[in-house]
């Protein structure tokens, strides 16, 4: 039977999970400014000419341009989920799951940058993004910043791998460096992305 | 023999002798026919040069006799009147034009004249005129070089274009076939033959379905069977604006019933086998793949149930 203090604490819990968009964006009309929370301007661009300008400057300068991108959106979810305390980090690794996704989706969703779910696959944890408006061919600049914002959340570096692209939908795998080498080549070698995952929960012993 | 067949062969051996004048009694009288008898060939280049003695017992074009029977009636001529236009025959001319003028008979039993005329088989059509030969003035090489009688030909062949022999010859092929098919036999072979000439666009009546055979160019019999195919009962539909003019063309025919009776494949079959194909090698594997994944790893679990911390690090964990 539930009492007046658990409503009182799931409503809190769920206050706490929303993302609140109030004033995450300001144009400066006066000034020609976009301010995004606080942060230095943005620039609005057309999303495809950004893709290919990643295309045309290659992976590296896409990585670093993706890693500024997804680090401040990762310390903003960070300092957003710590409330005001001094170790984002552990305030990030100690919210919920749901409460984590929501508010990177927020972000991610204030940018432009598509809507974010999240999966999980027996261990595995499988980020979603629908609609994104860079496409396929921005797939990779999407791996690098969820990347880049997943470091800056939890302190520890994990690779993003593609996995999967249905329409609008693509996955990636949130993975440790050693085996992100082994997903590609799997992938690449006309494995299904659910066959690779199911050969990283036996170790990597089926092939 | 009456007094009016006298009157009437004297006239006819006259015009026939002298029939020079014609050409300009046609033009006094407003005959189109005599009037254009030199203008087809001047605009023909491939006229290749006859032979030297071709040319030599055929006048130039302003000297060709023209006789036409039509108005032989109606057209007395006065012998030796001068022409405007037209230059005095020679008496070489005269004796060619003498020797290759039709010869009058004079039937003694039935007191009946008429003219002893090459037979419609021997004459040769338009295409087939003599030519002029090479370094003649233009005019000569574009008709000069004729003889009367294939100018006569030409003419006739002009005015009356059904009733040349090589037409009826056409016709009267081209009859056998259409006579010969029957409601129940199998669909013409023309209506849709690849390349087949094209078909008049104007639909032919009921009444005049036999000119239209006999109208029919040589070169399209296909379109004469068509139309010998045709019920006069049953006039053709007129054909629709910017509608197909050709063979499949749906006419009303009994090879038209038997082509519109032939039933056709829906045009969207080919697209639902092609999906059908299609959907099983793109979808049902991901779902066998799917199950399979579910089997290994045991179920899938509910985003709440971890921390975001304990997802990332078990996430880590897995290896290949």
């Amino acid at each position: 039977m539930s009492t007046a203090s658990d409503s009182a604490l799931a409503h809190d819990r769920d206050t706490a999970t929303a993302f609140d968009p109030t004033e995450a964006v300001t144009f400066d009309l006066q000034f020609g400014h976009i301010h995004l929370d606080g942060a230095p301007t943005r620039v609005m661009v057309p999303a495809d000419a950004l893709v290919a300008l990643c295309q045309a400057a290659g992976d590296e300068e896409t990585a670093t341009f993706a890693h500024t991108i997804g680090e401040a959106i990762g310390r903003r979810v960070g300092v957003r989920l710590a409330g005001g305390s001094a170790n984002r980090h552990d305030a990030a690794r100690a919210a919920r799951l749901e409460a984590v996704v929501t508010q990177l989706a927020g972000e991610l969703a204030v940018l432009g940058f598509g809507s974010v779910s999240a999966e999980r696959w027996g261990k595995a944890l499988v980020l979603v993004v629908d609609q994104s408006p860079f496409g396929e061919g921005g797939d990779g600049l999407v791996a690098a910043i969820l990347e880049a914002a997943l470091h800056a959340l939890v302190n520890r570096h994990a690779r993003v791998v593609k996995l999967h692209r249905d329409g609008v939908r693509a996955r990636f795998l949130a993975v440790s460096g050693a085996a992100a080498d082994g997903v590609r080549d799997r992938l690449a070698g006309g494995e299904s992305w659910a066959a690779v995952i199911a050969a990283m929960h036996r170790g990597g012993d089926e092939s | 023999m009456s007094a009016e067949k006298v009157r009437l062969l004297e006239d006819l051996l006259a015009r026939v002798n002298h029939n020079r004048e014609l050409p300009a009694l046609r033009l006094a009288l407003g005959h189109e026919a005599a009037a254009v008898p030199s203008a087809p060939m001047a605009s023909r280049p491939d006229i290749s040069p006859p032979s030297t003695k071709d040319f030599v017992q055929r006048p130039a074009v302003e000297d060709v006799p023209v006789p036409f029977e039509d108005d032989l009636d109606e057209v007395t001529p006065a012998r030796g009147t001068p022409i405007p236009g037209l230059a005095a025959p020679s008496a070489e001319e005269e004796t060619a034009v003498f020797e290759e003028a039709p010869e009058i008979v004079l039937d003694e039993a039935s007191q009946d004249v008429f003219i002893d005329e090459a037979e419609p088989s021997e004459q040769p059509s338009t295409l087939d005129l003599p030519t002029a030969p090479a370094g003649a003035p233009p005019a000569e090489a574009a008709a000069g070089a004729m003889s009367p009688d294939a100018m006569s030909r030409a003419q006739t062949t002009q005015v009356q274009p059904a009733r040349t022999a090589q037409t009826e010859a056409v016709a009267a092929a081209m009859r056998e076939p259409a006579t010969q098919a029957r409601p129940s036999d199998a669909r013409p072979s023309h209506a849709r033959t690849p390349g087949a000439g094209p078909v008049t666009p104007r639909p032919p009546q009921p009444a005049q379905l036999d000119e239209e055979v006999e109208a029919v160019p040589p070169t399209s019999p296909s379109v004469t069977k068509v139309s010998l195919e045709l019920s006069p009962e049953t006039p053709r539909p007129p054909p629709l604006p910017g509608g197909p003019t050709d063979v499949t063309d749906p006419p009303v025919g009994v090879a038209t019933e038997t082509e519109l009776t032939t039933p056709v494949p829906p045009e969207a079959a080919p697209a639902l086998a092609a999906r059908a194909s299609l959907e099983p090698a793109i979808i049902t594997p991901q779902i066998i793949e799917t199950a399979k994944v579910a089997e290994l790893i045991g179920e899938i679990d509910a985003l709440r149930s971890a921390s975001f911390g304990g997802a990332i690090d078990a996430s880590l964990t897995l290896g290949l």
